[in-house]
């Protein structure tokens, strides 16, 4: 009997610790916390880890100088490339009270499903990833923006460049995600605009690894050019298979997702004369370099495509939150009626919340690294273009 | 013989709170767990928590006094049960993520009953289950943003297309033995998530976004309540709605296991000769299994796109399968409550594992394998079915008889 | 007449590739039963074992100065490798468990492949990006009929070959091979004659982790790329075969490699927009053998006891 007692009796005395031990939540007041959302993990994991710690870079250079009036703290969440994950992430973030913006994101498929969530608890959403137009086009939100240019806008400049250089048929290969049909439709758009001819699109999926009979149907088409709508793992192979099967006098080009570093690690010397019509060259500008020692001196994991737009959201966040304090609203504000200066140049939002300029480059691959094109032998005529006999 | 009577009404009156009271301590840790941040809380409340969970499978005396008391006080224990599942969402007024957890919590639920059905009563080992919840979402996506038509009709659509849907891929299959079930329903997971991701008018790998709302006459679900003055989170209004849903899906479920169906779908599944000689019509069962099956998936994918207000393929892929198949496994086949468990733990420890970020998908895969080493029967084993003594009471009585 | 001719030699690549996989896939079903969806990424494993030996004997000059075969040995390690490490799955997931029903098994094996494509990209540096595999194979080629012949194609299905008749003779030839038909066939009744089971067993991991690794090493040295995500896709192609061609038969797994190798390549040729849904075909084929013919190509014999 009495046994049955002190079972019951520590029952109800768990109970009360745990809700006593409730009571003390830790709630730190003078730290602010701002947010990061990326895919930590999985198949993209490459370059969220990469923006993660770009994002950290930034945060600890402001405050290594001192005179940052409040102690930052980074809540870094996984989005794992899955709406489901970053929805959950979102609202984890979002309705935290402590957190007052935060910067989000490499897949559009995930950007769309949480904007809503970011406009209803009215945080500051900065995109340093995504490219689908309508994460800002597609709503009237005034929360998030967006660093990093759209896909339209990455391919208005390929279509330019294969005006430029004469190539005007073309056969786009992309990889079935959301990433590659966007790529695929805009770029066709784009060409399409410009008197140029799509002979055909091809669908691949994300880890195909044999691409034969692909490319067997592109021999039979003979394109003047290749556009490889996707990211660097397939587009290596395509490339390195398409060298085999003689396709060596096209003009290969590649969207921002191609523009790793991996790309000429894994092709080796098929990546000579490739190209990227990519986003920010690092190595453009001293802030850029600055950047890149930086980070090189702290981090081993490549900094990715999106490194430099992730450091550039942290400086956006950092600046807003140091001039008008931890409020929400106060900081959305502030940035959509602000332009800033960022590593990839000037950062000026369109109406909408975009940014217009964001450092658009087309790279050519010299020695497996992405040189940008105008600074390249290839421009200066001491190397020749795959394509000029 | 007095102390004993005097015993026996003392020890009844003490055993009848004792369930309700321990199902409140278990919510409340499980609460905690859920709730707060700080691991030093949280690995407290889990190592009580398996305290307990020991205690009742290796102390016999435990056991016993457990399992009697769950049986004389259901009434109680659904009541308790029931409340807390009222009043919780309301003490989280601030944490809407909390909140958001428990949606995802209530929709997996519903989704591993229906999976149970399959798995679970019928024996049909399906891995590609996300197919029929990928239906039912993007039918009722579809019909509330292309067609316009009100979330009930597209609610009530998805259920009954998805059952469609399950019951079609039930009939080429009713041949096949439960091993190349298996590897089918793999194929037909895949295959249905590639079609989704390939055709136009579902969207593409960019799927459906500005899902609306459910409205009930007119009043929104993404619109914020306020009660005794304070605004609560819109997390708020879904929880009780899909909560509802829930707990019918809990009750659907039941009456089906307590019915002659649910008694032929365990025929099917023990010995599918043996039932068929008994005279069940084995393909009619494994027919209506994947269609009621389908039919929950349907429902919960309804639920799901309505709430999230955007879907896409990546939501119904393999993972998702094999997510709902570990949440049915370890929460214990054939177990109604079981299986609930399973996913409110399953849908929970991804989550809670956000700190440590890179290492999420590692750790839940690690969890996953150590919960089915150590416990490969499920947290809740299959119960043996265990009719009313009524019957056999009255034939031993009659036996009795006879030999007096 | 030539696109036709070179999508062959692609098609016999492709299906050597994708028959060793099967094989290897199928070995865990004809003698034990179980599905083992780990065997993918058991693949994987293998050429991410093989990467930091390769460069560290690079370094250490053993290769140059071997003129070459150092390679087969260090594969050969490789393959020990890996078989140990199918010994160490077997002692510590699959034992447990080979008592409860097969389904909680499959989940486990699905499981155990997750934790390793995970683990190899938080323990590989840079392991989320995908990594330069070592180019083994010999370059160059010859040209036959209007069509270039590669020597690394003709390698790879040349040691396909080798590794199957390797597993023929051990199957057939060995003693092992005679324990492990015999438990395929009736576990129990090879109990009684004798048989360790558990030998046989840990064999059969050891045998299926080592034609993993053999099948992840061609794959990655033929394209010259390995992520650790690759594991999955081979996964599920390598069980897709080993059905089409009859299941726990190996001679059906290659029946089967070659099968799916063809519709893939050929439907992605030749139907329009097929490439994109070259996936759908081979599932769609693999759902009409499950349905209308369970036992495969080759047929396994399923006898319903009454």
């Amino acid at each position: 009997m009495s046994k049955k007692l002190v079972l019951i009796l520590l029952a109800v005395l768990l109970t009360l610790s745990v809700v006593g031990c409730g009571s003390s939540k830790t709630a730190e007041k003078q730290t602010v916390k701002i947010g990061f959302i990326g895919p930590l993990s999985g198949g993209n994991a490459a370059v969220g880890i990469g923006a993660k710690n770009s994002f950290q870079l930034k945060v600890d250079e402001v405050l290594a100088a001192g005179d940052y009036p409040y102690n930052v703290e980074v809540v870094y969440e996984d989005d794992a490339s899955d709406p489901a994950t970053g929805v959950a992430a979102a609202t984890k973030i979002a309705s935290d009270p402590d957190v007052v913006a935060a910067a989000t994101h490499w897949n559009s498929p995930v950007g769309l499903a949480t904007v809503d969530v970011f406009h209803k608890y009215g945080m500051a959403q900065v995109l340093w990833g995504t490219i689908h137009r309508d994460i800002i086009y597609g709503n009237d939100y005034d929360e998030p923006v967006r660093v990093i240019p759209t896909s339209e806008q990455s391919m208005e400049l390929a279509g330019d460049y294969a005006v430029d250089f004469g190539i005007m048929k073309w056969v786009i290969i992309n990889d079935t995600s959301d990433y590659g049909t966007k790529i695929r439709d805009e770029f066709t758009a784009a060409m399409e605009k410009r008197g140029g001819e799509i002979l055909e699109s091809i669908g691949v999926t994300i880890g195909q690894q044999d691409f034969s009979a692909v490319l067997s149907r592109v021999v039979e088409l003979d394109p003047e050019g290749i556009f490889y709508a996707g990211v660097t793992t397939e587009a290596a192979g395509v490339r390195i298979q398409s060298m085999k099967m003689g396709l060596t006098d096209v003009l290969f080009m590649g969207p921002p997702g191609i523009q790793s570093d991996t790309f000429g690690e894994i092709t080796l010397d098929d990546a000579e004369g490739t190209f990227c019509s990519g986003t920010f060259d690092v190595n453009s500008t001293e802030e850029g370099i600055a950047f890149v020692e930086a980070y090189n001196a702290k981090y081993t994991d490549p900094y990715e495509q999106n490194g430099p737009y992730a450091y550039d959201s942290a400086a956006i966040i950092l600046e807003a939150l140091k001039e008008v304090g931890p409020d929400k609203a106060k900081i959305v504000e502030y940035i959509l009626s602000h332009s800033f200066k960022g590593v990839i140049g000037d950062i000026e939002w369109d109406e909408y919340g975009q940014n217009g300029v964001g450092g658009l480059t087309m790279y050519v691959n010299q020695d497996q690294k992405w040189v940008k094109y105008e600074e390249s032998e290839y421009a200066s005529g001491e190397r020749t273009l795959p394509w000029v006999k | 013989m007095e102390s004993s009577n005097l015993g026996k009404n003392a020890r009844f009156s003490l055993k009848r709170g004792l369930t309700p009271a321990l199902l409140l301590v278990i919510i409340a840790l499980v609460y905690a767990i859920v709730a707060y941040e700080n691991w030093a809380v949280v690995l407290l409340c889990l190592a009580a928590g398996a305290g307990l969970f020991f205690a009742y499978s290796r102390v016999p005396a435990v056991k016993a006094l457990i399992t009697e008391s769950m049986r004389t006080d259901k009434v109680l224990l659904l009541v308790t049960g029931i409340l807390a599942a009222l009043v919780i969402p309301l003490t989280l007024r601030t944490q809407p993520y909390v909140i958001h957890i428990l949606i995802i919590a209530l929709i997996s639920i519903i989704l591993a009953l229906g999976l149970n059905f399959q798995v679970g009563s019928t024996g049909i080992p399906n891995l590609g289950y996300a197919a029929f919840y990928g239906v039912g979402a993007y039918t009722s996506a579809l019909l509330s943003t292309k067609l316009g038509l009100s979330f009930w009709i597209s609610i009530i659509a998805a259920g009954c297309i998805s059952a469609l849907f399950g019951w079609l891929v039930g009939l080429p299959t009713l041949k096949t033995r439960s091993y190349h079930m298996a590897l089918v329903s793999i194929a037909f997971g895949l295959v249905t998530y590639i079609m989704l991701n390939n055709m136009g008018f579902t969207g593409g790998p960019n799927g459906i976004k500005n899902i609306p709302a459910p409205e009930i006459f007119g009043w929104s679900l993404f619109s914020s309540i306020r009660l005794f003055g304070n605004t609560y989170p819109i997390q708020v209004n879904f929880y009780y709605f899909v909560l509802i849903f829930a707990i019918l899906a809990f009750v659907v479920s039941r009456f089906i296991f307590n019915s002659k169906v649910g008694l032929y779908f365990n025929a099917v599944r023990e010995d599918e000769i043996a039932a068929k000689c008994s005279g069940v019509n084995t393909s009619k069962m494994k027919l209506l299994a994947f269609a009621v099956g389908a039919f929950l998936a349907g429902i919960a994918g309804s639920l799901y796109a309505h709430y999230i207000g955007y879907i896409s393929p990546e939501n119904f892929n393999m993972n998702t399968s094999l997510q709902i198949l570990g949440m049915v496994i370890m929460g214990g086949m054939d177990n109604i409550v079981g299986v609930g468990i399973g996913a409110f733990i399953l849908s929970v420890a991804p989550e809670k594992f956000r700190s440590l970020a890179d290492f999420r998908m590692l750790a839940t895969g690690l969890i996953i394998l150590l919960m089915l080493i150590f416990r490969p029967s499920g947290i809740v084993k299959q119960q043996i079915r265990v009719y009313a003594g009524k019957i056999f009471g009255k034939e031993n009585a009659l036996k009795g008889d006879n030999h007096d | 007449m030539n696109t036709l001719l070179q999508l062959l030699i692609s098609a016999l690549l492709v299906s050597s590739l994708y028959s060793l996989v099967a094989v290897g896939f199928t070995m865990y079903v004809g003698v034990i039963n179980l599905a083992n969806f780990s065997h993918g990424d058991t693949c994987v494993l293998g050429t991410f074992l093989m990467m930091p030996i390769f460069l560290y004997a690079t370094k250490a000059g053993w290769i140059s100065a071997s003129a070459g075969l150092m390679i087969p040995i260090l594969i050969i390690l490789i393959l020990l490798l890996t078989g140990i490490w199918g010994a160490a799955v077997y002692k510590i997931l699959v034992k447990p468990l080979l008592a409860a029903p097969r389904l909680i098994l499959l989940l486990a094996t699905v499981a155990a492949g997750q934790v390793i494509r995970e683990g190899i990209r938080v323990i590989y540096p840079n392991g989320s990006n995908p990594q330069v595999f070592p180019k083994l194979l010999p370059s160059g080629g010859f040209h036959l009929l209007d069509i270039t012949l590669g020597y690394d194609s003709l390698t790879i299905i040349f040691l396909t070959i080798v590794c199957i008749l390797c597993l023929n003779f051990i199957i057939h030839k060995t003693k092992m091979g005679v324990a492990m038909r015999a438990v395929s066939q009736n576990a129990d009744v090879a109990q009684m004659m004798g048989i360790n089971i558990e030998r046989t067993i840990i064999a059969v991991f050891m045998i299926g982790s080592a034609l993993a690794g053999m099948a992840g090493i061609l794959n990655a040295t033929y394209y010259g790329i390995t992520k650790f995500n690759l594991g999955s896709n081979l996964g599920i192609k390598g069980f897709s075969a080993a059905v089409i061609g009859g299941l726990g038969d190996f001679k059906g797994a290659i029946v089967g490699g070659f099968l799916l190798g063809f519709i893939e390549v050929f439907a992605a040729a030749y139907i329009p927009n097929g490439s994109q849904y070259q996936d759908v075909f081979s599932f769609l084929a693999v759902i009409a053998f499950l349905i209308f013919r369970p036992s495969g190509i080759l047929g396994e014999k399923i006898f319903e006891k009454v």
